[in-house]
């Protein structure tokens, strides 16, 4: 796992517009290996964006993104910066005609996953999908589909995990096994990045908490950073 | 390491293995294609047999317009590009493969092989068609025909599908594609009036829609100048095109790719519904990259019996183009029907432009009957909105037709006495055509599964989904034109007021008719 010393991911002057609308104005952020950072703010305040630009999906109107000192939207992308994020999205992206145990061994085999047996039935298990493993998203509820989107994410290696609303969607069972792992990979020296209406969710995973206000950042910090500056008292948190 | 063909290769077995299809309905796919295959030959044959057309030299002048319709056929692809392109990949293989430290380049070259293989299909297929049909339409032998054809469709395709990759990866392109439409289809027009005009030399070294129609004409028969010229260039141009996006392969965004594969799973959904204005709105959308022209304008405040009238002027003043296009369209209404004394077919454009004219204006009530539900936040009933969404067409539609009437009596091709007739039944013609026209706007989309579920009836149903509106506004403007005509030198006479009272009685009735349909989410 990376180096948690130095920053593993810098955004400076990050921004995206939609035709005439801004969604993002500004974002300047670094983060290290370690970590996990939660993006916290109103709907459409920037937070899946940031994110999408974090993951390269989306080019940024203005600024760059650095992650292990690689630009993330140099064209084309990179095959060694593909294997160092994974990007997990709220809106389920599955294969209609593949099983949920078929998408764990795609993403396996594409990331040459090692023990993927093992790694496999820890992730069936822990989301509660190991009888499920034969089903087709069709067969499948918003939330098992999240579940099974997020085994796969989590499945690959990965230095930088991303996940857009990853709580969204899960029963409380699954909420706490999600944050035992999240913890865990953390310990293991990947950054987490996250965005989530959840507070309590973000309060007890994240090391520091981003509040992005109207594509900016508002404030950023510890909890007690957070608390301190009022922006708690606006977003309902602690 | 997993190669890229092993995922893909994983992906198709494991698919297979899931596919439920049964044996029967591949058969009858089979059984599908094969009767298709059966009629087009039963169409074809007499083509073959040479009975259709009597002078070869006329079937070459038909030939003649292939360099218009391989140009739009060109240009039609590259729009394609500006919103989907060859290289299309799903969301789940962006999540997952595209993601992953698979080569990239070569996951984007086994999209554009399959783009090519369906390229060489159409170029073979359409080549072939052409070759056949002119060798035995001009007595010539089809080999070199057919060869000719099948070689200049297949590298003119190959040809525009790399062009389209390009408008696909690059956006500066794509957005040079989308402005430059007007100058193309000022083009089209040019290449048009050189058809006409006999001037070939132009259209057949106009590009490469032109050298690929020169080797074909010069097969047939023709003397063409330098066709040979003309093969080469279309080879090297193809050749040149394909090894360009080879070497571009990884020279796209993951932003573009998903921006095109969220779209089509969009547009594939509304099209399987059948509902083609959806799926033509996210094609819009796609094409429009965000942005919303007029967005600063602001509804103006009336009162509450007028806040749809507030919100469908704001909706025309967004569109300008809306009412531009309905302008068109009134001044075709116009020309036919001052061009229509003894050219009676003419009267067509008349009725054909006004009604146009009225559905073009009525863009707020499909939105509206777009969004099913989303009139429960209005305070009236489904009806009352529909009739509400009704006034601002037939004012707007009064004004163009005064302007129209007008103009033409500038122009002294209507008398004054005349210009004041018709602008005082204009405004009840206005409302006999906006009102029909909103019955068959206010209509979701035809539903496709009742043409399976309805046989007959439901070919039926699609028929009246179709005619409804404009065959009532047909009879209205047909029963009244008899009086709006009859002494229409001498101004306004019994006769207008007969006119009037009778449009304005239709009027009523298609209102009645409009008030009483129910919401489309009831």
């Amino acid at each position: 796992m990376a180096d948690t010393q130095r920053p593993l991911v810098v955004a400076e002057g990050l921004g995206r517009d939609f035709g005439d609308v801004t969604a993002l104005e500004s974002l300047d952020l670094e983060m290290n290996g370690g970590e996990a950072v939660a993006l916290i703010g109103h709907n459409g305040s920037g937070k899946t964006t940031a994110l999408s630009m974090f993951a390269g999906r989306l080019e940024p109107s203005r600024g760059t993104v650095h992650i292990a000192d690689v630009d993330v939207h140099r064209r084309g992308g990179s095959a060694t910066l593909r294997a160092l994020v994974s990007f997990v999205p709220d809106a389920p992206a599955l294969y209609p005609d593949l099983t949920v145990a078929d998408h764990l061994d795609l993403v396996g085999m594409a990331h040459g996953v090692d023990h993927m047996d093992d790694r496999t039935g820890m992730l069936l298990d822990l989301f509660g999908l190991e009888e499920r493993r034969h089903l087709l998203p069709r067969e499948l509820s918003r939330g098992l589909r999240q579940k099974t989107q997020l085994a796969c994410g989590l499945l690959r290696p990965y230095e930088v995990l991303i996940l857009d609303e990853p709580v969204s969607g899960l029963d409380p069972p699954s909420r706490q096994a999600l944050h035992t792992l999240l913890n865990r990979v953390k310990d293991e020296g990947a950054l987490v990045v996250f965005s989530t209406h959840d507070l309590g969710f973000a309060e007890g995973l994240a090391d520091r908490i981003v509040v992005v206000s109207d594509g900016r950042v508002a404030v950023a910090g510890t909890r007690e950073e957070v608390v301190a500056s009022g922006w708690a008292r606006e977003l309902g948190l602690g | 390491m997993t190669t890229e063909h092993q995922v893909r290769s994983f992906v198709r077995r494991r698919r297979r293995e899931h596919d439920r299809r049964r044996l029967s309905d591949r058969l009858i796919d089979i059984y599908t294609w094969l009767l298709a295959t059966v009629i087009a030959g039963i169409v074809i044959a007499p083509l073959v047999k040479g009975d259709l057309v009597p002078h070869p030299d006329a079937f070459l002048d038909t030939l003649g317009w292939l360099p218009v319709v391989l140009f739009v056929a060109t240009w039609g692809v590259l729009r394609f590009g500006t919103w989907q392109g060859p290289v299309l990949f799903t969301t789940p293989e962006l999540q997952w493969e595209l993601s992953s430290p698979l080569d990239r380049r070569q996951l984007v070259l086994l999209k554009l092989r399959r783009a090519s293989v369906v390229a060489i299909g159409v170029g073979v297929v359409s080549g072939a068609v052409v070759g056949i049909a002119a060798a035995a339409l001009l007595h010539r032998g089809v080999l070199g025909l057919s060869l000719a054809a099948v070689g200049a469709f297949v590298a003119l395709a190959l040809m525009t599908m790399a062009l389209s990759w390009h408008v696909e990866r690059s956006p500066s392109l794509g957005r040079a594609v989308d402005l430059a439409t007007p100058a193309v289809a000022a083009l089209t027009g040019l290449l048009v009036v050189a058809v006409v005009r006999g001037l070939e030399t132009a259209t057949l070294w106009s590009g490469p829609w032109g050298w690929a129609t020169g080797p074909v004409l010069a097969q047939g028969g023709r003397p063409v100048a330098g066709w040979i010229i003309q093969a080469i260039l279309l080879a090297l141009a193809a050749v040149a095109a394909v090894i360009s996006t080879v070497s571009t392969a990884d020279q796209v965004s993951d932003d573009e790719l998903w921006r095109r594969s969220e779209a089509r799973s969009s547009a594939s959904a509304a099209l399987f519904f059948g509902n083609v204005r959806a799926a033509r709105n996210i094609a819009r959308r796609g094409r429009a990259r965000g942005r919303v022209r007029g967005r600063q304008l602001r509804m103006v405040r009336l009162s509450q019996p007028l806040a749809l009238i507030a919100r469908d002027t704001l909706t025309l003043r967004r569109n300008l183009g809306l009412i531009g296009t309905a302008a068109a369209y009134v001044a075709v209404a116009i020309v036919s029907g001052i061009a229509a004394t003894g050219r009676p077919l003419l009267v067509v454009g008349v009725f054909g432009g006004l009604y146009m004219a009225a559905s073009r204006l009525l863009e707020t009530i499909r939105l509206e009957s777009d969004q099913a539900g989303a009139h429960r936040m209005l305070p009236w009933p489904w009806g009352t909105v529909m009739i509400m969404h009704c006034v601002v067409p037939v004012v707007v539609l009064t004004v163009l037709v005064w302007i129209g009437i007008l103009a033409a009596g500038v122009g002294g091709f209507i008398g004054a006495a005349a210009v004041e007739a018709l602008a005082v039944v204009a405004p009840f013609v206005a409302g006999a055509l906006v009102l029909p026209s909103a019955i068959s706007a206010s209509r979701r989309s035809f539903p496709v599964e009742m043409l399976i579920s309805g046989a007959e009836l439901g070919a039926l149903s699609l028929v009246t989904w179709l005619i409804t509106g404009p065959v009532l506004a047909l009879i209205a403007l047909a029963i009244s034109s008899r009086w709006i005509l009859s002494g229409i030198d001498q101004g306004i006479t019994m006769d207008t007021f007969t006119a009037i009272a009778f449009l304005a009685t239709a009027t009523f009735a298609f209102g009645a008719w409009l008030k009483s349909r129910p919401a489309r989410d009831e």
